[in-house]
């Protein structure tokens, strides 16, 4: 809402400066978001005032908030009429048929008004607040809306068939052209103030164009009514059409005032545009609002939820002078909050009131009560922390991906767009319709960003969300992302880098596990859950006490023909949640550092190509027993230089006893059966 | 016999000190002191010098041993030195070359700063509470005191599910709820995570931000102690210089409600383009938790009071590290990321 400076000032006197009134009502709750200086030297100020205070929607409520802040005397318009002799229900016929709709009615009637310009004081008046002049008569009622804070609206009564209105639903198909020049449809959603044929305005929001007040009116029927928030919030959401008056309605009319601002507009008009104004006021109010309510206000209760010592005499002056009439009764102020604020219905809401006029910079800021117990990293917490700690030791950035997605992504992998989608009913856009059941389409679209960005290494994991169909609602779980492409380490002067491949994202995945202290996860090559999207040879399942937890590989060529990408991409995927079951609560447990020396035997043998050396390590372990105390592969050859069809591998294997030095007979012992197991077991030859 | 002495110390002297190699001087020491070197051989010739001055003589000729072993030590360790600094000179490098680096990985900057935050709050005794990011239309909306006909719940702005009742939370004030329904008060939590609204993407927008929630409920607490509280939060994260300021505002879910200003970062508070000469920045919305709130969930508004603050991580996140596009937070190039 925009007002004058010098306008309310009218209103009440204060000795601000402009700067200083936007900072004081700021402060108060009334925001000042702008201020612009006139040529006439006056201000415009730009006012934002929240849902919760209509009531600031005027020169009268802003005067009351500064009389609470700075003292002084509210000049309130003058509203006295000198009516004619004339009937007014001789002259029109009011009838609501929706009392729910519009509790109160109200209507005087201006005859042989003289409908011209705004004298020069009126048309500044409006032009100071950013309105434009029309005519006399529309513009007197803009005026005071502007000075009560209630939207009025003025028919030309000799355009209203048969004298009358009707304030009633819309019927289906019928249709009316508002003051904006818009064809508008309507249905039984809209109230409308109809004549006895047709619609004359949208009640609340808009008057139609054809009973406007023109240059040929005579006669004014003014409309003071009090229409129901909801359905004026409704109607004007619907029809995407705002204006001052549905700007008020929807946020709460004090149903109390309209004969002041009827009294003050016709006054005004036949003032201005002469005419009489006719005898008595049509009344149709189907409830009657009561003027004010008490309420119970407990200074200590204040006190403390406030957090300040304020005494009960302050608060009362406070009170008063928002109009709301307090009087100091034993431990509690009784007051007496008038229609006008409705917002007011707790001791809560007095509260602040009192709060926000005493000052929220006066209230202390220092000291914070202690809390018993200490705020602590929960063991999930601190299990996502080791995640996220692990992958970003090892060269992976953090993503926060979107969990909107396209649904054509998922096609896009190759996977038939199944019922497990969740669905938003109101979409922004078709490309973020879906909450994501998997992190790859979001990681793969940020890596294609980057290599359309010219980098050569990517390295990006997230520990996001996905979301499944679940009854009552969707099942959220923790998933870990990742995905890799490009050269392995850093380049140097000296060095080539390598190229990032399958083993690089089988270690990461391996470090993981480790660092996160979970053993028995296993990588097989038996699918239970194929993924289309993956290199079926160069992919595997990640197991964790048998139960599938996830994929890792390479994506397979025909996805990444799909996505454009030429480069070769790992990724992986993996479910948080059994993984985060495992680690909650597990503290690292010591074990005694060995006291006696090991010995190292190198074991380098020939077996078939298809012999796994998972299935080899398997056997070496097995029969190795309690002294073997570790076994590595560190060479792997299937070259020219042997046989056709079979390969060499090489073992580390690492010998210890704990309590005693192992002498070598016994070494060569269990060595001799690792060697003959392996030839039973795979007709392994030692090289 | 002491001339001999005299002449063969006088030799083996010159010789050591004009003695260029290593192999040269294990050479004098075999020469001289030997097993059958020189100054050996005159040891054993002592019978030959008259008894009288046979004491005389065998301590010269020790002290003859112990001159040329020392000379022949320090002649070694300098030759020794000569010939390290001769090799250290041929393994030496262009140091300006510059050094092999690992590639570290990089926490997202909202983790980041969320993780900073959730440490400052656990300082104060807040723990974190969690929540679904799909939530109730009672949890998100009619809990929090906002009835059905609010503007904030129409389908412009809200996220609904296909499936009836749901919607995607648009704040975290919804694990208040699910908090207060859960347990008794007293009521100490943070609750950070994301939420949606049904914004337009831009430089300011994003249909998915973060939020850092936080409720503290008991028995006399007080709008004062919420100030405090997030004085000293601005601080933590900020600096001692930092100043907050509250001005009275409207929620539906809170009673008195205010919106917090930071004083700004850039130009503390003097002044500058970014709080628009204002010296203030504003931040989030808080309050005391509305009675109907208390209502909702069954704690009793006459015994406890609360308080309760809001948070856009993003915009916090934007201050501190001076970033202008809230979309690079979502965009995954990893220029981006590599900076924090």
């Amino acid at each position: 809402m925009k007002i004058s400076y010098n306008w309310l000032k009218e209103f009440i006197d204060f000795n601000w400066s402009v700067k200083e009134l936007a900072g004081k009502l700021t402060f108060a709750g009334v925001e000042i978001e702008g201020i612009e200086e006139l040529p006439s030297g006056d201000f415009q100020l730009d006012l934002e005032i929240t849902p919760n205070r209509p009531d600031c929607l005027s020169l009268l409520g802003l005067a009351r908030e500064i009389r609470a802040l700075n003292g002084g005397q509210i000049n309130v318009p003058g509203c006295q009429v000198t009516e004619g002799p004339q009937d007014v229900n001789s002259l029109a016929k009011i009838e609501v048929e929706d009392k729910q709709g519009c509790p109160r009615y109200l209507a005087r009637v201006i005859t042989g008004v003289k409908v011209a310009e705004s004298p020069e004081w009126l048309k500044k008046k409006l032009e100071s607040i950013g309105l434009r002049p029309i005519n006399n008569v529309a513009d007197i009622t803009n005026l005071a809306l502007y000075e009560f804070g209630h939207p009025l609206h003025a028919f030309d009564l000799d355009k209203l068939s048969g004298h009358k209105i009707i304030v009633r639903r819309a019927k289906a198909g019928e249709a009316m052209v508002t003051l904006d020049g818009t064809e508008r449809k309507l249905t039984p959603e809209y109230l409308v103030i109809a004549d006895s044929n047709r619609p004359a305005a949208i009640a609340g929001i808009m008057g139609g164009l054809e009973s406007e007040i023109s240059s040929t009116t005579k006669n004014v029927l003014l409309e003071s009514a009090y229409f129901d928030p909801p359905l004026i919030r409704r109607g004007s959401r619907d029809l995407g059409l705002k204006s001052d008056a549905s700007y008020r309605f929807e946020r709460g009319a004090d149903p109390n005032i309209l004969e002041q601002a009827v009294n003050r507009a016709a006054r005004l008009i036949s003032e201005i545009a002469g005419g009489q104004i006719a005898k008595g006021i049509i009344d149709v109010s189907a409830k009657k609002f009561p003027a004010d309510w008490e309420l119970k206000l407990r200074p200590e209760k204040a006190c403390s939820l406030l957090g300040a010592d304020i005494k009960p005499e302050k608060m009362a002056e406070i009170l008063n002078a928002l109009e709301l009439k307090s009087k100091i009764s034993g431990n509690a102020i009784n007051v007496q909050v008038p229609s006008f604020r409705a917002d007011l219905s707790r001791e809560a809401d007095l509260i602040e009131e009192i709060g926000r006029i005493y000052g929220y910079d006066n209230l202390p800021a220092e000291g914070i009560t202690p809390w018993p117990v200490p705020g602590v990293q929960r063991p999930r917490e601190k299990a996502v922390e080791k995640i996220v700690d692990s992958m970003v030791f090892q060269g992976f950035c953090q993503h926060y991906g979107l969990p909107l997605m396209d649904p054509s992504h998922y096609t896009k992998l190759g996977l038939a767009r199944e019922d497990n989608l969740v669905e938003l009913d109101n979409p922004l856009s078709s490309d973020l319709s879906v909450l994501r059941p998997v992190l790859l389409p979001g990681l793969l679209e940020a890596g294609q960003r980057n290599l359309n960005n010219g980098l050569n290494r990517v390295r990006l994991f997230e520990c996001g969300l996905v979301f499944a169909p679940g009854k009552p609602a969707p099942s959220e779980s923790l998933k870990l992302g990742i995905l890799a492409c490009g050269e392995r380490e850093n380049q140097s002067w000296d060095r080539k880098p390598g190229i990032f491949d399958f083993f690089d994202l089988k270690g990461a995945l391996e470090f993981l596990f480790e660092s996160l202290k979970i053993k028995g996860v296993c990588y097989s090559q038996n699918y239970k859950n194929p993924k289309p999207f993956l290199h079926p040879g160069r992919s595997v399942e990640l197991l964790l006490d048998g139960a599938v937890i996830g994929w890792a590989g390479e994506l397979d060529a025909s996805v990444l023909k799909v996505w454009d990408i030429k480069e070769k991409l790992y990724c992986s995927e993996l479910e948080l949640e059994p993984v985060l079951k495992l680690m909650a609560g597990a503290v690292s447990q010591f074990s005694e550092i060995p006291k006696f020396p090991g010995v190292k035997r190198d074991l380098a043998i020939m077996v078939p190509r298809p012999v796994t050396s998972r299935e080899i390590l398997e056997a070496v372990t097995k029969t190795g027993g309690a002294i073997l105390e570790r076994a590595e592969l560190f060479d792997l050859y299937a070259g020219d230089q042997v046989e056709k069809g079979q390969k060499s591998l090489a073992f580390s294997l690492s010998y210890r006893h704990p309590e005693r030095t192992l002498n070598d007979a016994e070494v060569n012992q269990v060595h001799q059966e690792i060697v003959k197991a392996l030839k039973d077991k795979f007709g392994a030859g030692i090289r | 016999m002491i001339d001999k002495l005299n002449k063969i110390g006088e030799e083996a002297k010159q010789q050591i000190s004009e003695c260029s190699t290593l192999e040269k001087l294990e050479e004098l020491r075999v020469l001289y002191l030997g097993r059958k070197g020189q100054v050996t051989e005159l040891l054993k010739s002592v019978s030959s010098v008259e008894p009288a001055q046979r004491p005389a003589f065998g301590a010269s000729v020790n002290r003859l041993k112990v001159e040329l072993s020392d000379l022949l030590d320090r002649k070694k360790q300098n030759l020794e030195s000569a010939s390290q600094g001769a090799a250290r000179q041929k393994e030496s490098l262009d140091v300006s070359l510059p050094g092999r680096k690992l590639l570290p990985g990089h926490r997202h900057p909202l983790h980041q700063i969320m993780a900073e935050m959730t440490g400052i709050f656990h300082g104060l005794g807040f723990t974190v509470a969690e929540g679904p990011d799909v939530e109730t239309e009672f949890n998100n909306f009619d809990a929090l005191n906002t009835p059905p006909d609010h503007p904030a719940r129409n389908s412009q702005d809200t996220f609904y599910l296909k499936q009836a009742g749901l919607l995607l939370r648009t704040h975290t004030s919804p694990v208040q709820i699910r908090t207060m329904l859960s347990q008794k008060p007293p009521v100490r939590i943070i609750a950070p995570g994301r939420c949606y609204r049904r914004d337009a993407i831009d430089a300011s927008h994003m249909p998915v931000f973060h939020q850092i929630e936080g409720l503290y409920v008991d028995k006399q607490v007080s709008l004062a102690d919420l100030k405090a509280t997030i004085t000293h939060f601005a601080r933590a994260l900020l600096g001692s210089k930092m100043k907050i300021r509250f001005r009275p505002h409207f929620f539906p879910f809170t009673e008195p409600s205010v919106e917090y200003d930071f004083s700004c970062v850039f130009c503390q508070g003097k002044g500058c383009r970014v709080c628009k000469q204002s010296g203030w920045l504003e931040i989030s919305g808080a309050g005391m938790v509305d009675p109907n709130v208390f209502n909702n969930v069954g704690y009793d508004p006459e015994i406890y009071s609360g308080f309760a603050w809001g948070l856009g991580v993003e915009r916090v996140a934007m201050l501190k590290y001076g970033i202008n596009d809230i979309r690079h937070f979502y965009s995954g190039d990893i220029r981006f990321l590599e900076q924090f």
